[in-house]
């Protein structure tokens, strides 16, 4: 993840924190994180907001460990330990990249269901960060 | 001498509590102290910790989210929000907006956010339910805290973290139902140093002996007396009481010494599962009374925070309150879900450990 400016994420506060997506007008595709042109047709750059349902299902997933800590994430790695990176497909079909909480790296599975909460992300220019991570809809306390 | 009703509506509640857990017993084995005794002196077992990534923020916008679900009602009715917490991520900058914008309310807003140790959830209730009654319209009100204790205080044996909101209204909207209804309240404040935190300052201070009979008892028990005095009622007409709990002790006394039955105190008396969980404390008992009981019960509520100040609200269910409960998760099932830390990792969470 790249340095994001207080501006740009002042912007995009709407898709961290109710994960607000671009339906097409043209062909229904929902874009998620919201894009200029269409995903799904290529075309069409008409949208309508759509608030998602922050429920889905683990595509797949990798554990991240020290060395491959993103420097944002580093100081989390280096309390926490190694965290879980899981890609999302959500209930209206966009496929999303979001850190797994609440389970343990050798409890996460394909197809596990997962629903979405609020979480400090990081933390830049003393604004802190919030954004979207997903946890199990059964927590797995195990 | 008998008061007008305010007769204003809970159209839903929502706790979060975060799935971390110390016991008592694993921070008396980090200082060599007798947990047998600590457990006992203190009526704790175990206190919630928040993730290394939660912060009260996070707590707010989690519990307001299930408060809008029990309320079943669009976010932007709402024109007000308060929160009431003493550990809010930012010294400057409202907790209250980021709610507003994580729960997609509009920006025709009344906010902000309010300081009384851990009176603040309750005297932003007072607020709101006053908003409501006034322009007749929806008011988002959230006690949020993560709790700071010194290492070895006696409060970092009980400082716990958790949230709790409630949407009210006067009148009902349109497809929204009454959850119960708040018919009085009372408030008790007097200029009392048992409990503070200078600026600056990462640790509160106290008053050691002070904290109890000049503090949470004279003024919980004046604030509950003088509101049972002006309502006209007696303990016995209530079905649930829930006292601020910051420990496992002080409530139960309170309960005694104004002649509560302890098995009026049930479903709201949590502190010996959570610890003292600060703005959130009693607004969390009374949420899970809202889970348990019955349409048509009376509930008294009092909250204490030092500095100090007690609020009493006289309440009673109603019918909406058995559907409501299904719709967000219950006190007792966040209680319920947890993971135990270590010291070592407990004081990575709290932040005591700065990596
Ligand atoms: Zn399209």
């Amino acid at each position: 993840m790249a340095y994001v400016s207080i501006p740009l994420y002042k912007r995009t506060i709407p898709q961290r924190y109710k994960l607000i997506g671009l339906k097409c007008k043209r062909c229904g595709w929902i874009n998620f994180p919201p894009k200029g042109i269409c995903k799904g047709c290529k075309v069409s750059s008409e949208f309508e907001k759509v608030k998602l349902s922050g429920k889905g299902t683990i595509y797949s997933y990798t554990v991240i460990t020290a060395a491959a800590a993103p420097p944002e994430f580093s100081k989390q790695e280096k309390s926490g330990g190694s965290y879980v990176v899981a890609l999302i497909e959500l209930d209206e079909g966009p496929r999303i990249v979001a850190q797994l909480v609440n389970c343990k790296p050798e409890n996460v599975r394909i197809g596990m269901r997962v629903e979405s909460t609020i979480r400090k992300i990081y933390e830049d220019e003393g604004v802190v960060r919030y954004g979207f991570k997903f946890k199990p809809v059964e927590e797995s306390l195990k | 001498m008998m008061t007008k009703k305010l007769e204003v509506n809970i159209l839903g509640w929502g706790a979060y509590i975060p799935i971390y857990r110390i016991k008592i017993d694993e921070i008396c084995l980090e200082w060599g102290e007798d947990p047998s005794r600590w457990r006992k002196s203190l009526g704790l077992n175990e206190i919630s910790v928040p993730a290394l990534d939660e912060d009260s923020t996070t707590f707010a916008v989690e519990a307001a989210r299930s408060a809008v679900k029990r309320a079943q009602i669009s976010p932007n009715l709402i024109t007000a929000i308060y929160v009431g917490t003493e550990s809010k991520p930012y010294a400057v900058k409202p907790t209250a907006t980021i709610v507003a914008a994580a729960i997609n309310a509009s920006a025709r807003l009344s906010s902000a956010d309010l300081e009384f140790a851990c009176k603040a959830g309750t005297e932003a209730m007072r607020i709101c339910i006053d908003h409501s009654l006034v322009n007749k319209t929806v008011s988002l009100a959230i006690g949020a805290d993560s709790a700071q204790g010194k290492p070895r205080d006696a409060l970092e044996y009980s400082a716990g973290a958790g949230a709790v909101a409630f949407i009210f209204s006067k009148g009902v909207p349109k497809h929204a139902e009454s959850a119960a209804m708040v018919l009085h309240h009372f408030s008790y404040v007097t200029d009392t140093p048992d409990f503070w935190r200078c600026n600056g300052r990462k640790y509160p201070s106290h008053a050691e002996r002070f904290t109890g009979a000049p503090a949470y008892f004279k003024h919980t028990i004046n604030a509950a007396k003088g509101l049972m005095e002006e309502v006209g009622t007696r303990p016995s007409d209530y079905d649930h009481v829930v006292f601020h709990q910051p420990n496992g002790k002080f409530p139960l006394k309170a309960a005694k010494i104004l002649g509560f039955d302890i098995k009026q105190l049930k479903y709201g008396f949590l502190a010996d599962k959570i610890g003292n969980t600060y703005a959130a404390n009693a607004m969390i008992g009374l949420a899970s009374i809202l889970d348990n009981a019955n349409p048509g019960e009376k509930i008294l509520m009092v909250s204490y925070g030092s500095g100090a100040g007690s609020d009493a609200f006289d309440m009673m269910t109603r019918e909406g309150v058995q559907v409501k409960r299904e719709l967000a998760p219950k006190v007792l099932d966040l209680i319920s879900k947890k993971k135990y830390l270590t010291y070592g990792l407990y004081a990575k969470h709290k932040g005591k450990l700065i990596m």
